[in-house]
């Protein structure tokens, strides 16, 4: 799970959707997830414009259809759960339709995700006024995470070497104290990693060679997109 | 605890949405303030800490296994700005990486364990510290407590967009986290007394605040606020159509369902009164019996510490 090559395995595919700058893929689908949410009420019929939608992204990022699905699976069983809850209480037109919504939603997270370097993404990010705290935030975890959850699991391999187990309450107080040396380990790493950055000057600030500039091709396929999603939620009323 | 996209109605994530939105930008500004932003590198990397640390499982009984929220832990190392911040930036690389939790869904679940478990438990555990003088037990307390609320906020969200009566989801969502969060409480404690025995410097708040006094009045503000959240939202609760009772009717098994015991307030409604007015009195005696529990149990336990 924790492999943090396969995240963005295709973003170095030259494939159409790979060219287009981060800002209008993140756009674009935030603007598919929502249209989606406030259009598909309980008709699961009304998918259908924004299924295809998902699949044109598929075809022009050149994401093969398994590769696709291995990555959606681990978070079906859920969606079939809470949409089997939703069954009892609003019917199975209204559980199908969440049902779908949420699959496609993922779908196209996973494509932007998958097919954008995550510098580039973050750049998006950005661009469009997350505040400079938070962007700069995720790119520490995004660098940090696989290693502290490594380190974690250091820690879990020592403790289970030493006959880990006995009552709850014993079991709960070791893994707090693991819980609390992963803290001190990682604040002591994150320490280090600030001096050094210091040391090579930084000021608060993370420079980056300047944003790249929206192409003519960039806007076209943002505001075609903008206008199919929009005929999309009108469409089948 | 993380809600994923589709089965929230509009009405419900658009005002958590922007909500969340307003708390992040709040969360920003006081950081650069007070923290020195030049530190965010040390803030990231302990942002991947409580990522990593919502991975550690640890047994509820029975065989099954809880798994960390972390934040009340990381509340009271950091405070409760930065501890949103990081709340809310673990909670958008999950949705993004993991697919875990929605993106219209992103700002109730930054609402549900980032305001709710970080932002509203460092108050209540600054507020228990001062009442109790326990930090120990302040902190046990307010971790269970701020898992079962969080996990009750997710539960209203859902009820809300019809997707389960409230009487079903809370029930169910805060008895499964009720027995989550004393692991919960356990595991931050014993992480929270390590870290403060061994370096005390790294911890930005905690130490600090086991001798910081806090004004009285706030314990009758939070109070007002819970009057407040009842009279608002209990009318609210019971107007949803109960559709487990209903599919207990058509199956034929209501009257084994039925209590044997009599309820001194049946269905939330004070007998006599009708309709919202009744719901929302009820609602404010439900606060005011749990309040005057709450407060006789802190009184005897603080005499028992001293």
């Amino acid at each position: 799970m924790l492999d943090p090559t396969y995240i963005d395995t295709y973003g170095n595919i030259d494939a159409p959707y790979q060219r287009l700058d981060a800002r209008v893929k993140i756009i674009i689908t935030l603007a598919f997830v929502v249209i989606m949410a406030i259009s598909v009420n309980d008709k699961p019929i009304r998918i259908i414009p924004f299924f295809l939608f998902v699949a044109m992204l598929a075809l022009i990022s050149r994401i093969s259809a398994s590769a696709l699905l291995r990555r959606v699976l681990p978070a079906i069983p859920f969606f079939f759960f809470a949409s089997l809850v939703l069954g009892f209480s609003k019917g199975s037109q209204a559980a199908a339709a969440a049902f779908l919504k949420a699959f496609l939603s993922v779908l196209s997270v996973i494509i932007l995700i998958s097919t954008t370097r995550f510098s580039n993404l973050l750049k998006g990010l950005e661009g469009l006024k997350m505040p400079r705290i938070l962007v700069s935030m995720i790119s520490f975890v995004y660098r940090y995470l696989f290693i502290i959850a490594d380190e974690y699991g250091h820690i879990k391999i020592a403790r289970e070497s030493r006959n880990f187990g006995g009552s709850k309450r014993w079991q709960w107080r070791a893994i707090g104290h693991s819980v609390g040396t992963l803290f001190l380990h990682s604040y002591e790493r994150g320490e280090r990693v600030y001096s050094s950055m210091v040391s090579r000057g930084y000021d608060g600030n993370i420079r980056t060679i300047g944003t790249k500039k929206i192409r003519s091709g960039d806007i076209i396929f943002a505001v075609a997109s903008l206008v199919y999603l929009l005929l999309a939620a009108t469409i089948m009323r | 605890m993380h809600i994923p996209d589709g089965f929230l109605e509009t009405r419900v994530w658009a005002p958590l949405a922007g909500i969340s939105a307003g708390a992040i930008a709040l969360a920003s500004k006081k950081v650069s303030k007070d923290l020195d932003e030049k530190k965010v590198p040390l803030m990231g990397v302990l942002a991947a800490f409580v990522f990593a640390a919502q991975m550690v499982n640890f047994p509820i009984g029975g065989g099954t296994s809880g798994h960390l929220t972390g934040g009340v832990l990381i509340a009271a190392i950091v405070g409760p700005y930065a501890a949103i911040l990081m709340m809310s930036t673990i909670l958008i690389l999950q949705a993004l990486l993991f697919q875990d939790g929605g993106i219209t869904a992103l700002g109730a679940n930054i609402f549900n364990m980032g305001i709710v478990n970080a932002g509203v438990g460092y108050i209540t555990l600054k507020g228990l510290n001062r009442i109790t003088g326990n930090f120990k037990l302040s902190a046990f307390i307010t971790s269970w407590l701020c898992v079962v609320l969080a996990a009750g906020s997710a539960a209203a969200e859902l009820s809300l967009s019809g997707v389960v009566p409230i009487k079903v989801s809370l029930p169910a969502m805060a008895g499964i986290h009720a027995l989550i969060g004393i692991g919960e409480g356990a595991v931050t404690i014993a992480a929270l007394e390590l870290i403060s025995r061994v370096n005390r410097e790294a911890v930005f708040v905690s130490v600090a605040m086991a001798h910081e006094r806090i004004a009285h009045r706030t314990i009758w503000i939070w109070l007002a606020v819970s009057f407040g959240v009842a009279i608002i939202l209990a009318p609210f609760a019971s107007k949803f159509p109960d559709g487990l009772e209903k599919v207990a009717e058509k199956l034929g098994f209501i009257g084994r369902g039925t209590s044997k015991l009599s309820s001194p307030l049946p269905d939330y409604q004070i007998p006599g009164l009708s309709g919202g007015i009744s719901t929302a009195m009820a609602g404010v005696i439900g606060v005011m019996i749990t309040f005057g529990l709450a407060y006789i149990l802190v009184k005897m336990l603080h005499r028992k510490s001293k």
